[in-house]
């Protein structure tokens, strides 16, 4: 059930993610799926990734699309839904953190006229089996091969 | 069985260390026709002087450093071999590793590469108290690159690695092999043995964070491109089942 002003946060660290070129590519990496969010889908998700709550999400979604507040509500409602149902996401406390004002949307980045499109979870599963075959290693100091330059490394 | 000129790259990268024991490992697979191509991506160790002492037989590469990606290029572009195989330096191929995928090559002509199992195994100074497994099989089918023999003819149909990761290019270019319906097979017995030491350990895991959803918006991208947006692509498993 999702509740209005509720706050969702990503499940790191078994989920690894990363937004390119508007488009957020999520790796579970407890069971291997994948999946990807573009458009509205991409901007819903990295404003919960900023500690958006679902009331400033549908605000904001709203606003930056010119839709009706409700049909935001009910695209993101259903769009967290299928999040918590894959595991990527969890109900968590509010942050008062969050300032909404500070948080890019995709649309803005592409400098376009955002066309509004119903989110849609694109779920692959071919990495399964490969995936879950990787040894887990959670060390993060020192370097080796192919020792990148730190600008490499940072996005 | 006959015996066709088998090139082997090994790229590396100041492990000069670990080096003699892969180079070892290939040359004890006691096969008549082997060209070893040693591609240097840029050390500032003694592996030059590693790779003199084995003298005979060994192409040796140097290269300003540019990741592992270009370094295998490099290598495959100077093979002379039909057949292809690749070991990084600190890895080593099983005992046997030639033979067995060979003759399954050999045998079947559709095929455009080989795969064989993966065995992990920690040297003396892996941090072990930080790693874990999810499997408690020994051995495991992976994309490690060593851990196949290879067409050439194959890298005309997939393409050479992808220079622009310096991590997870092996996943990426088995994306493409998948997506363009190369013919694979998986055969359920140990080619490689990876060594996990402090180094590859720790750079992995940010490398991973920053390429491999690289690799994998790539192949979305792809996918999208041929119109086949949202279509499945076998499983790793299903290479080892149909063949």
């Amino acid at each position: 059930m999702v509740n209005k002003m509720k706050n969702y946060k990503i499940k790191t660290p078994q989920i690894s993610h990363e937004t390119i070129d508007g488009e957020a590519v999520i790796i579970n990496l407890d069971n291997g799926n994948y999946y990807s969010l573009d458009g509205v889908g991409a901007d819903i998700w990295n404003l919960i990734d900023s500690g958006a709550n679902t009331d400033h999400i549908s605000e904001l979604i709203a606003n930056n699309y010119e839709i009706d507040k409700n049909e935001s509500e009910s695209s993101i409602n259903k769009l967290i839904v299928d999040l918590l149902n894959e595991g990527l996401v969890m109900a968590s406390k509010k942050d008062e953190s969050f300032e909404p004002k500070g948080v890019q949307l995709v649309s803005f980045e592409k400098n376009e006229n955002p066309e509004y499109k119903k989110p849609s979870l694109e779920k692959y599963t071919d990495m399964q089996d490969l995936l879950l075959l990787d040894p887990i290693h959670e060390v993060d100091d020192e370097s080796g091969w192919p020792t990148p330059k730190d600008s490499e490394v940072d996005t | 069985m006959p015996s066709p000129l088998i090139s082997v790259i090994t790229p590396t990268y100041n492990r000069s260390h670990f080096l003699p024991d892969a180079i070892d490992s290939i040359q004890k697979q006691n096969y008549p026709n082997l060209e070893i191509i040693i591609v240097d991506d840029g050390s500032t160790d003694n592996t030059k002087e590693v790779v003199q002492n084995f003298a005979r037989n060994i192409k040796y590469i140097y290269q300003e450093n540019k990741g592992p990606a270009a370094a295998r290029n490099a290598g495959i572009k100077e093979a002379k071999g039909k057949i292809i195989g690749f070991l990084d330096s600190d890895d080593l191929w099983a005992k046997d590793k030639i033979n067995f995928q060979l003759q399954k090559l050999l045998n079947d002509r559709r095929l455009d590469f080989v795969m064989g199992y993966c065995k992990f195994v920690m040297t003396d100074n892996a941090p072990k108290e930080k790693i874990k497994f999810r499997s408690n099989e020994d051995s495991l089918p992976n994309t490690c690159i060593g851990s196949g023999l290879y067409r050439k003819r194959v890298f005309d149909k997939v393409g050479l690695f992808d220079e622009t990761l310096l991590f997870a290019e092996d996943k990426d270019w088995f994306f493409r092999a998948r997506e363009l319906n190369c013919e694979i097979s998986i055969l359920k017995k140990t080619a490689l043995i990876y060594r996990i030491h402090s180094d590859n350990m720790t750079h992995n895991k940010v490398l991973e964070k920053k390429y491999f959803p690289k690799a994998i918006k790539k192949s979305i991208d792809r996918r999208k491109e041929l119109g086949l947006k949202g279509r499945k692509l076998p499983n790793w498993s299903d290479y080892e089942k149909s063949k």
